[in-house]
């Protein structure tokens, strides 16, 4: 298991980043946590002619939390994320999914640009920010350009990234302060890749109406899913078991999912069904005791 | 003279330091000179399929490579390997003609450094014509299934049948029949080391030296003998300092030395090959999975009178020793630790397009453990007796030791209802049935599950004839095979220091550690006062046909012939002392260095007495009393098998009773073991630390296979779980919180009293699980049948019930 | 373009070091045959099992998911570096005494994993410990004495930390 022989190019700036993408983009790969490109290189499932490495691009690491905007550099580090004390205030959801990515010594490399760029279906981050409104900003030597996650994840392992194009920056539109964030995940291992997730944010107006909902789902359903005709229906008063249980059935029955061989369709959507029910019920009660507090 | 002492302990092990400090000297840390070649195998990426052709052109063309093999230039240097089954289809270790399973190797690449040899695995031309595969061990036995290799006209490799005592009367008077069918899956154990061979060919001696992480030599050392076309001596075999986990894997590696020395006596150069993960999963080995059927004759009160069992053994593409022997290994035990009198086993080994298998810690115990104990439950709940009930009422009692069982097992001693006993009181002290029921009403899916089973060790090699027919055995010129021996060789330098030899190399299991324990002991002396040598180099160290680490046999072999070797040598300090300070020998005792004659003042250091024997050897008498011995010991009571196919299957059979607790998710389906609890008769204690470490690894491999390991193949023949994110070896998270305790039930007929403890819970725990997995869902009439037990597979069983 | 080798320093255990890589070569690798630091124990070279877990600039990562050019510059620890003048680190001595370790090949990466584990959570329960290990897979010990080690480990570094705590101030 050792990678085939590449051309190695290390790019201290984002000009010299942008400047080899569009000189090598469709022959290469970026390198940057290099956490799930490197056993796919090691696996030779991938055997790109040039690895272009992004590391030493100190501009792409931050972590911008203001007003209600978050802005999270692509090179930023799953632990930074872990660590960051303004995200867990302000963005509950991100620092709980990032938790459920693998291990400490992957989220010591792993990137936010990276995961995103790969699309992995079941990962946890994507899952987080399709589920909150995120853009993504990517940049070629043609410009800049601003995509939602709808428009950025397309299905599994497949994003509207272009050959010449990196990401950026995530902008994440910080959920209404006194939120409720509950991410929720099933997998047979600790730090495995999800059978399947869900992740719900919760927020009441002064009278305590759920005026704030977002969830989605993630894990046999190609790319994350956000379910936004559940996010209406839930919203409003809260929800009985009932009421929320026929939304949640409907709300999984009208996706896309898809079985494979350790997890046949059927299995999924319950599971689905499941994670999601639950994620609902803790951020909706969680919301609400900080509405009475 | 019998030193009646108990065994000194130590904190920690002889081993830890090197190992903590990043100083151990695994296979691939060997140094290598600068010619040596580095190889890689290309792999068959197809379940089944003809090749075409093999067009080297391209690989050889690849800068760094120097040499591309296939079967065809092996075969110049290497013949099949023997097989216990005569008449087999060949096994080459590299395919010839036909690929018969994903991973196995095609071609092999050399290269100056392991990233060019795979540079040349990826340019090596090779068409395939893909035929179709056959995966399950029944749609393999079928008459019309695919066949694996057309010469031999089936699938069924092998079958026999087993019949002892008289089970048909049995069955005909009995009040109930129990029936189960069960399928037991195919898992390894996965040591995190992978198999590595470093091999050079000697021209002028027509010899080989083979450096590998094995756990032989024993008998596979004779199959890659005859493979090499050389006399057995003609091998040295060396095996590093520290092996990074072995459980049986490690001596499936065996086809790898072959094909690695053929090629470096076809490159004229040394060649080393470390596998890689993904190498491993494919191509190393695997325990065998089976369906059965087993059934049970029960009386009344729930005694089981016989036992009827239908097997179907898949052995993967290949029947390579020591299989079929996995099904032996199933009669060592066969009637656990209950009284049963009567039984008969159907027996075949089906190939299909998988893994071929080989040993795996526990070796046929899993397997076997799991339907006997699946079944004892099912009578339990059709008997409507408790389930830890029926199985007391079935227990051999500590009076009746020893005690011969219908398949010629002699078991040596027990307290089975006392070792329960202790295991359910710790039951009882954690509360486990109050948290059960407390976790219940919350609303969860809690369970316990149980599993009482003996386990065997230090196995008499005879077993693995039992693939032969007695008609078969008895034909003139049939070498019939018995025992297990090994050897120690201990001395004393004229410093005064104590070194030890052994003939086995441990891959963990801290045989340093009790080898200078056990001659510690006999001299009085501190456990970091005994130097150990426990590597293998078959140049300098003797061994013979059943050495190595496999089949718990350490303790009970390996500790035998050490502590022979420590008295003897003790004698003759005493003989030689005696010369010295004017006294008997038998008025002599040795403790804490000292020599001191018995109520006197008169003493000797060892330093003092080692420097005289050493130095002034010619003043002393007897020539014949040296300051080094060598011993060797060989377990007793174990002879070739019968003309009724009865053998005592080992030398001793210690004694488990295990509890698991399991959680389900009732949403998610996901099962946990929370606890688990294993109480083991392992006879005398050596060393309970070492033990405890033995038993608790155990659990987690039986753990893997409950609930999460799965060597799986979809009917394409592709493998399902070839890397480490498909094939979950349990971690610190799943990993039970456990108690472990150990039961002495001395063994009567073993030097130290010990049983073996290596492989216990990676057979029992499988059937403790699915036990608990069974309580867990028992408002749902769950029914384990089948492992592991997925998410997917426990929510078909509340979706059935529902 | 192939072929092609790239010289690099970089720190190990505190010594520079120097050598030559081509891009493709994996820093575990680097670390073993060029270095010669074998404590560094290759498992799976597809970032799961743990056992070439080192530490970068004091951050344990898997020297299997990074190419060696790109610790040029960076500091790296080794279970070689642990120890400090013959003395076993607190966690090692701790593996050591509560029987963490049986064939050895998976310790490196799990005593460099708990010392990061630890320095981040002085006072992990015996569920963080379990969670926070649990991307080091072990074969032998069914990780009973694994997670001994680690608990007691911290409690031992706790005591340190308070003992040299008090001798400052006094």
């Amino acid at each position: 298991m050792k990678p085939a022989p590449f051309k190695y190019i290390e790019v201290a700036d984002e000009e010299a980043l942008t400047s080899a993408l569009a000189d090598y983009g469709d022959d290469a790969r970026l390198l940057a946590g290099g956490q799930s490109l490197v056993p796919m290189m090691n696996f030779r499932v991938v055997s790109p002619e040039v690895v272009i490495d992004l590391n030493r691009v100190g501009a792409l690491s931050y972590i911008d939390c203001r007003d209600d905007v978050c802005r999270i550099g692509a090179l930023t580090r799953h632990a930074m994320i872990e660590d960051s004390d303004p995200l867990s205030r302000r963005c509950a959801l991100l620092g709980q999914a990032v938790r459920n990515v693998a291990h400490r010594a992957v989220r010591n490399r792993g990137t936010t640009g990276g995961t995103l760029a790969l699309a992995y279906p079941g990962a946890e981050i994507p899952l987080a920010l399709m589920t909150l409104d995120t853009d993504i900003i990517l940049r070629s030597k043609r410009g800049e350009r601003r995509l939602g996650m709808k428009d950025f994840v397309l299905g599994a392992l497949d994003t509207s990234l272009s050959g010449d194009e990196y990401i950026r920056q995530v902008e994440i539109r910080m959920p209404p302060p006194g939120s409720a964030a509950s991410f929720v995940e099933t997998s047979r291992r600790h730090g495995d890749f999800a059978i399947a997730a869900a992740a719900v944010v919760a927020a009441r107006d002064d009278h305590g109406r759920l005026d704030y909902l977002r969830a989605g789902v993630a894990g046999g359903t190609g790319a994350p899913v956000r379910l936004t005709a559940l996010e209406e229906a839930l919203s409003g008063d809260d929800p009985d078991d009932g009421r929320m249980a026929d939304s949640v059935h409907e709300a999984i029955a009208a996706i896309e999912v898809f079985g494979d061989h350790h997890y046949p369709e059927d299995f999924r959507r319950h599971v689905l069904k499941g994670v999601l029910q639950r994620a609902l019920k803790d951020a909706i009660v969680g919301s609400e005791r900080r509405h009475v507090r | 003279m019998q030193i009646d002492r108990p065994f000194p302990q130590i904190e920690g092990r002889l081993e830890d330091a090197r190992l903590l400090f990043g100083r151990g000297r695994y296979i691939d840390d060997l140094p290598v000179g600068p010619s040596t070649l580095h190889a890689a195998f290309t792999r068959s990426p197809y379940g089944h399929a003809t090749i075409a052709g093999i067009n080297k052109d391209a690989a050889l063309a690849v800068d760094g490579v120097v040499a591309v093999y296939t079967a065809a230039d092996l075969g110049a240097v290497l013949d099949p390997f023997p097989s216990i089954v005569r008449g087999a289809p060949e096994y080459r270790g590299i395919a010839t003609g036909k690929v018969r399973y994903v991973g196995e190797p095609v071609a092999v690449v050399l290269a100056r450094d392991r990233y060019a040899a795979e540079d040349g695995v990826s340019a090596l031309d090779i068409a395939y014509e893909a035929l179709p595969a056959v995966v399950d061990v029944d749609a393999a036995a079928a008459e019309t299934a695919p066949l694996l290799h057309d010469d031999f006209g089936t699938n069924v490799v092998w079958r026999n049948r087993y019949r002892y005592g008289d089970p048909e009367t049995a069955f005909r008077e009995a009040d109930r029949i129990v029936g189960i069918d069960l399928k037991f899956p195919k898992y390894n154990s996965t040591p995190l080391e992978t198999y590595g061979v470093i091999a050079e060919y000697l021209p002028e001696t027509d010899g080989y030296v083979i450096h590998g992480n094995f756990q032989g030599p024993f008998s596979l050392m004779p199959v890659l003998a005859r493979a090499l076309r050389v006399p057995d001596s003609r091998i040295r075999m060396v095996v590093p300092q520290d092996i990074g986990g072995s459980f049986g894997i490690k001596a499936m590696i065996y086809p790898y030395m072959g094909l690695i020395a053929a090629c470096a006596r076809l490159a004229e150069r040394p060649v080393k090959w470390i596998e890689d993960r993904a190498e491993h999963l494919l191509g190393s080995a695997s325990g065998t999975d089976r369906n059965s059927h087993i059934e049970a004759a029960v009386s009344r009160d729930g005694l089981v009178r016989a036992i009827r069992m239908n097997i179907r053994e898949n052995v993967g593409a290949y029947l390579r020793a020591p299989e079929p022997s996995c099904v032996m290994r199933s009669l060592t035990t066969f009637s656990g630790p209950y009284r049963i009198e009567s039984g008969e086993i159907e027996a075949a080994c089906v190939l299909t397009n998988t893994l071929p298998t080989g040993l795996n810690r526990g070796y046929g115990g899993q397997q076997y453990m799991f339907s006997l104990e699946r079944l004892m439950d099912a009578i339990a709940r059709e008997t409507g007796i408790d389930r830890i009930e029926v199985r007391r009422r079935n227990f051999l009692k500590a009076a009746e030791f020893p005690y011969r069982t219908t398949t010629g097992s002699y078991y040596d001693s027990g307290d089975y209802h006392g070792c329960l006993e202790r295991a359910l009181d710790y039951l009882r002290n954690e509360g486990w049935e109050r948290m059960r029921e407390e976790l219940r009403a919350s609303g969860r899916l809690v369970g316990i599950g149980v599993a009482t089973c003996v386990h065997s060790a230090a196995s008499n090699i005879g077993y693995v004839t039992l693939a032969l027919s007695p008609e078969e055995r008895a034909k003139r010129g049939y070498n019939a095979k018995s025992g297990t021996n090994d050897f120690a060789h201990i001395a004393l330098d004229a410093s005064g220091r104590l070194r030890v030899q052994i003939g086995t190399a441990g891959a963990g299991q801290g045989h340093a550690t009790a080898v200078a324990q056990i001659v510690a002991r006999e001299f009085g002396l501190g456990v970091r006062d005994i130097d150990v040598i426990d590597r293998i180099d078959t140049e300098t160290t003797p061994w013979t046909i059943t050495t190595g680490t496999y089949a718990s046999r350490f303790s009970v072999v390996v500790g035998g012939a050490v502590q022979r070797a420590a008295a003897r040598l003790a004698d003759h300090l005493r003989i030689i002392a005696s010369s010295l300070l004017d006294a008997p020998p038998d008025q002599i005792d040795i403790e804490e260095g000292m020599i001191r004659v018995r109520n006197s003042n008169s003493s000797l250091s060892l330093r003092q007495l080692a420097g005289a024997a050493q130095w002034n050897r010619g003043d002393l008498p007897d020539d014949v009393v040296q300051l080094h011995v060598s011993e060797s010991y060989g377990a007793p009571n174990l002879r070739s098998p019968d003309s009724e196919n009865r053998v005592n299957a080992a030398a001793t059979y210690g004694f488990m009773a295990d509890f698991a607790m399991v959680e389900i998710d009732p949403v998610t389906f996901v099962p946990r073991v929370l606890k688990y609890i294993a109480v083991h008769d392992v006879g005398t204690a050596i060393n309970p630390q070492l033990i405890r470490g033995q038993i608790a690894g155990g659990i987690v491999h039986g753990l893997g296979g409950a609930l999460y390991e799965h060597l799986d193949y979809d009917e394409s023949g592709q493998m399902m779980s070839a890397s480490f994110m498909d094939y979950l070896c349990p971690t610190a998270s799943e990993a039970p919180q456990m108690s472990i305790d150990h039961f002495d039930a001395k063994s009567p007929f073993t030097v130290l009293g010990v049983k073996g403890c290596g492989e216990n819970s990676a057979m029992s725990a499988p059937a403790a699980i699915a036990s608990a997995v069974d309580d867990a869902l028992s408002e749902f009439n769950g029914s384990i049948a089948e492992l592991p037990v997925t998410p997917p597979a426990i929510w078909r069983q509340v979706a059935g019930a529902s | 373009m192939f072929g092609e080798r790239i010289a690099l320093d970089l720190e190990v255990n505190g010594k520079p070091l120097s050598g030559v890589a081509e891009p493709r070569t994996l820093l575990s690798d680097f670390l073993r045959h060029n270095l010669g630091f074998t404590g560094v124990h290759v498992g799976c070279e597809h970032g799961v099992c743990g056992a070439c877990t080192v530490l970068l600039d004091d951050q344990p990562v898997r020297s299997c998911l990074m190419f060696a050019v790109q610790a040029r510059h960076h500091s790296i620890t080794t279970i070689e570096g642990l120890a400090k003048g013959g003395e076993m680190h607190p966690v090692q001595d701790a593996f050591r005494r509560h029987h963490g370790l049986q064939c050895g090949f998976c310790t490196p990466g799990m005593v460099l994993t708990a010392v990061d584990l630890i320095q981040r959570e002085p006072d992990p329960s015996e569920r963080s410990v379990r969670e926070g290990m649990s991307g080091n897979l072990c074969r032998c010990t069914g990780y009973e004495g694994i997670v001994q080690a680690v608990l007691a480990a911290a409690k031992d570094l706790k005591r340190q930390s308070q003992s040299n705590r008090t001798e400052e101030t006094q």
